[in-house]
């Protein structure tokens, strides 16, 4: 545990909001995250951004005797990138590696493993939204859907700058990064009173400082932009393991915590031949985490039919 | 996408008399209506209380995402659509997935729209239905029936022109008019005529989208790929339809000013990267890259990649070869 000064602890207690959520001792090793609090979830094209919420619901809804929290949780997909399919295999790989050793006696049987899940499924919520208004709608029927399952105690969103170029339009202009604030201070508000942890998925680009003039091309020609043109910062990558994604300071005052995901160059060698598909190197990830009191760490990860594998330090 | 007017046929409360109350304080779109504090409400329509709260609790609910728990959502269908090449079913484990979007994506000539139309052949042969958008005046039907004719099984002229008929082609050749005709599909009129709608093909979007290459700002280009890419997502996951998307892959042009390192965009191995822009590299689910191969002389190969996708493995090869008798 972290060293806290007095003032900060007599704050923290007067709050009341004593609950941490272990959600995930990889991502989080300190602990807990805290109701009210919003994390955001970055990264590239096929990083695995929509993965990782399913790594996490698997962890929320499964039963505590296989190392889950039991607690429910919704998920906005806005992107139908909900696959059951995937879900069940994460879930079927958590429990298979955690189960407590009472529970792993009985793992023999399939029925038991399905049964497991299928309780747990029951604490999922899942929320569909092909266009912006059905977003708008769902967020504000969150408070009744709260009041209907208490025990929904996380809100995902997948993701966050789906709609937003339906938002802006020619005659409605809006920033990238206003756009993302207004939704945040909607969520802000609705996790602290309703005392739920949110976390939002977004591309790497959306909302940052590199601006959206590569949004559309039709060329490889430079398609002049319309917001933010240019002005892409000098902040130089050293092989992804910078965060590029950091926004404006406007969002980042209400993001309480941030991963980054990224992809990671591989030095590979000549093409590989066809179909051998032993030649293709497993590629390699890393997430960069930045916690609100500032401190930053990196985790690897390779990204397989189970989901994320964590690579040891 | 505009927000929804208020009108009448929302709500039995909801009377002409009330919309026009509303409608002079401002209150025009559901929405709004919805944001509004119960008070103020009941200042301007003198409806009660109750009668408010209920409106209002009915019509979040029927403009909210469609609500699913997890334990009732269904499955992915596991029965894929073969697409009738061996490699390429190899490549897909099985073929094509009711539900996901593909992108084949490809330079000029390297023979994505012969495969498109080697996996429609297939679809219909097996009694399915299949969508054709067309864009470049590239489909023809006389090359459709020879894929045809040289299939496993010799058709009979009827039953030729039955599986003809399954094939429905459509020539689009604005963006709005595609957004359009996908937003119709979605909402599933198709199925009022009996219609087994398995596979929409649109050969191809950068066609459609080189319209806007002069234009000074990207918004409308941008929105109307937003209001095209989720309404196929609605086709695709509520009608279990597999969607074919067909894109060109680009050369980064050398010396871009002002292109800093995050600016730049993931690569392919060759170099190239798919059209549309950034914002369109996350849009399919699965994106397979064509390279015409020129190793042999007598017969046209093309290897397939898959360049990302949600269910495959990054990088998997294979090589088909591009026959008379369509792709092989």
């Amino acid at each position: 545990m972290s060293i806290e000064s007095a003032f900060v602890a007599i704050s923290r207690l007067a709050s009341g909001s004593e609950t941490t959520y272990n959600l995930d001792p990889t991502l989080f090793p300190d602990g807990g995250l805290r109701p009210g609090e919003l994390i955001e979830i970055s990264g590239e094209s096929n990083c695995g951004k929509s993965l990782l919420c399913h790594e996490l619901i698997a962890r929320i809804i499964l039963p505590t005797n296989c190392g889950g929290l039991e607690l429910g949780a919704v998920l906005i997909d806005c992107e139908s990138s909900y696959s059951k399919a995937t879900l069940l295999n994460i879930m079927e790989k958590h429990i298979l590696n955690q189960a407590e050793p009472t529970l792993a006696r009985t793992l023999d049987d399939p029925r038991q493993l399905e049964r497991i899940q299928q309780a747990a499924l029951k604490r999922l919520h899942l929320i569909f939204c092909y266009s912006l208004e059905q977003f708008e709608f769902s967020l504000l029927a969150l408070p009744s859907l709260f009041v209907k399952h208490p025990e929904v105690t996380f809100v995902l969103i997948d993701s966050i700058a789906t709609f937003y170029w339906t938002k802006c339009t020619a005659k409605n202009l809006i920033r990238q990064d206003t756009y993302q604030r207004a939704h945040c201070k909607t969520l802000s508000r609705l996790a602290c009173k309703w005392k739920k942890v949110v976390l939002l998925t977004k591309p790497t680009h959306f909302a940052s400082r590199q601006g959206s003039w590569r949004d559309f091309e039709t060329t490889g020609s430079i398609a002049v932009g319309l917001l933010d043109a240019g002005g892409g910062s000098t902040q130089s990558s050293v092989s992804g393991y910078l965060p590029s994604s950091i926004g404006t300071p406007a969002v980042s005052s209400l993001i309480d915590h941030r991963i980054e995901l990224c992809e990671m160059d591989n030095p590979s060698p000549s093409r590989p031949a066809t179909g051998a598909s032993a030649d293709v190197d497993d590629q390699r990830f890393n997430a960069f985490v930045t916690m609100g009191d500032k401190r930053q760490y990196v985790r690897f990860y390779l990204i397989d039919k189970f989901g994320f594998n964590w690579l040891e330090a | 996408m505009a927000a929804t007017r208020l009108s009448a046929d929302l709500h039995p409360l909801l009377t002409e008399y009330v919309i026009k109350k509303l409608q002079k304080n401002r209150l025009t779109t559901v929405y709004s209506f919805v944001k509004v504090e119960v008070e103020q409400l009941i200042r301007i329509t003198n409806l009660p209380a109750e009668s408010i709260v209920l409106v209002k609790n009915q019509l979040t609910d029927q403009f909210a995402g469609q609500y699913r728990s997890g334990q009732a959502h269904t499955t992915e269908p596991t029965v894929r659509l073969s697409t009738g090449i061996y490699p390429v079913d190899t490549l897909l484990q099985g073929g094509l997935i009711p539900g996901h979007i593909y992108e084949f994506c490809g330079e000029s000539g390297s023979g994505k729209t012969l495969l498109c139309m080697t996996i429609v052949a297939n679809v219909v042969l097996q009694r399915s239905t299949a969508y054709y958008i067309d864009t470049k005046c590239d489909f023809s039907g006389r090359k459709m029936q020879q894929i045809l004719d040289r299939g496993q099984r010799k058709l009979t002229e009827q039953e030729l022109g039955h599986t003809m008929a399954r094939i429905k082609v459509e020539r689009i050749f604005s963006p709005e008019q595609l957004v359009q005709v996908v937003e119709e599909l979605a909402t599933g009129k198709h199925l009022t005529d009996g219609t087994d709608l398995k596979l929409l093909v649109i050969d191809s979007l950068p066609s459609l989208w080189y319209l806007y290459q002069d234009s000074q700002n990207s918004v409308e280009p941008l929105g109307l790929l937003t209001k095209l890419i989720c309404s196929l997502r609605k086709l695709a996951t509520q009608h279990a339809v597999a969607i074919v998307l067909v894109n060109l892959a680009v050369r980064m042009i050398e010396g871009m000013a002002g292109s800093t390192a995050e600016a730049k965009r993931k690569l392919c191995p060759n170099g190239n990267y798919p059209a549309l822009g950034r914002y369109w590299e996350s849009a399919p689910g699965t994106r397979l890259l064509l390279e015409r191969e020129d190793d042999h002389p007598e017969t046209i190969t093309c290897s397939v990649m898959v360049w990302k996708s949600n269910n495959l493995r990054s990088g998997e090869r294979t090589i088909v070869r591009m026959t008379d008798a369509g792709v092989r």
